[in-house]
């Protein structure tokens, strides 16, 4: 088995799991910036975490033999203090043209207030005009359609932004319609107790197809299981997939969307 | 062939008392499955292997989930009774998860989605400011 991580916070994670998803069949692994368990005080405090991500956390990954890329943003859960927000995406210019930075991501929404669509707004105008893709969060529980919903408006809305080059992560059923519909990808986070179970995600590959669908652990400091890819892949199996239907979901996928950044490989060696 | 074998595999009657340990002919089906898991990667390559459209039978769906359903099934049952035996009252989710478990009742598809609906926030405009960060699973309408 081969697969690529789309989505995961290694830097909340040990070492054992860089071990693990190697030893799994990981071939890459992308790490969209997020926030980290509370709120940092300061804007200098982010441009730390982006040279975390674009510096030391590739070199960590290249001990256990693993390419490691990011995406740059101000995480939703801190867009409601906007000062703060405009001073984080001014930084963000500067470390795009870093080799493994592949977008801005992961923006979106988290409660659906409206200094957060501002801030969604100045992201996907930075990637815009920066030409970069797009990673989308989406609102957790309750708060999910309805952010899901607006996140689409304000995409759809900015004629610059193209469908293909954005996916719009944590979909479940109630949400993964309208995003597919609009053109967009969908990524499909496996969760042990919010968003997708392994059952479900491969219920909605059932229903849905698997065109432009993602799979990812999203692991961080919170619950959640780095392995949930190849954990998913092996219910796909359960379930009478075929190899070629596992390796196109969890592997070519990923590589089809995020090699529009000409960053990302084509191909990884075996 | 590897289909064919798959579906021997699952055509298989299942013991009611064990769920783990296959049968001697039960394993040697499986071994004749994990052959042709072999040969699936050839079969990938020239595009015969590619099944989006999957669709198992009820019968080998509840053979895979129904112990896993099962289980949670009596999970919920042991919450609320759990609720019932601590004092105070409840908070709005108690009623939205009532609420959002009618819809099991309901013979028409789409039951997942319907619940997901059911404890969602259905209105359309941003809110003021974000009172927090969290999320608790249920709107409270």
């Amino acid at each position: 088995m081969r697969y690529i991580e789309p989505h995961g916070h290694m830097v909340s994670r040990v070492t054992d799991d860089y071990l693990d998803m190697v030893t799994a069949g990981c071939q890459a692994v992308c790490e969209p910036a997020f926030w980290a368990g509370f709120d940092r005080s300061s804007a200098d405090g982010f441009h730390d975490y982006f040279c975390q991500l674009t510096e030391h956390e590739p070199k960590r990954a290249a001990r256990f033999g693993l390419p490691h890329f990011c995406w740059l943003c101000i995480n939703p859960k801190e867009s409601e203090d906007t000062a703060l927000a405009d001073d984080v995406i001014a930084l963000i210019p500067k470390f795009l043209d870093r080799p493994t930075v592949l977008g801005i991501g992961e923006i979106g929404l988290n409660k659906n207030s409206r200094n957060e669509m501002k801030v969604l707004e100045k992201h996907v105008d930075l990637a815009a005009r920066e030409q970069q893709l797009i990673l989308v969060h989406t609102p957790h529980l309750e708060d999910k359609l309805k952010g899901t919903r607006l996140i689409l408006d304000v995409l759809k809305s900015d004629p610059r932004i193209r469908p293909e080059r954005c996916i719009i992560d944590h979909v479940e059923e109630h949400t993964v319609r309208s995003v597919l519909d609009a053109g967009f990808w969908a990524g499909m986070t496996l969760y042990p107790e919010s968003k997708c179970t392994s059952a479900r995600a491969v219920d909605i590959i059932e229903m849905y197809g698997a065109e432009r669908v993602w799979m990812n652990s999203a692991c961080d400091w919170g619950v959640s299981v780095p392995l949930a890819v190849p954990y998913a892949a092996l219910e796909m199996r359960r379930r009478g997939h075929s190899a070629e239907a596992i390796d196109r979901l969890i592997y070519q996928n990923p590589i089809r969307f995020l090699s529009q950044c000409p960053k990302f490989p084509k191909t990884f060696p075996d | 062939m590897f289909a064919l074998a798959l579906e021997a595999v699952r055509s298989v009657p299942r013991r009611e008392t064990d769920f783990s340990i296959p049968s001697q002919a039960e394993a040697g089906i499986m071994e004749s499955c994990y052959c042709a898991f072999e040969t699936m990667d050839a079969e990938a390559s020239s595009g015969l292997a590619s099944t989006p459209d999957i669709t198992m039978t009820r019968q080998q769906l509840l053979d895979l989930y129904f112990m896993d359903a099962r289980a949670k099934l009596i999970d919920l049952a042991a919450f609320f009774d759990r609720v019932d035996r601590g004092e105070g009252e409840a908070d709005f989710r108690l009623a939205a998860l009532k609420q959002a478990i009618s819809e099991l009742s309901r013979s028409e598809a789409g039951r997942a989605e319907r619940v997901l609906l059911s404890l969602s926030d259905l209105t359309v405009e941003p809110i003021a400011k974000a009172p927090g960060k969290g999320a608790v699973g249920a709107f409270h309408r």
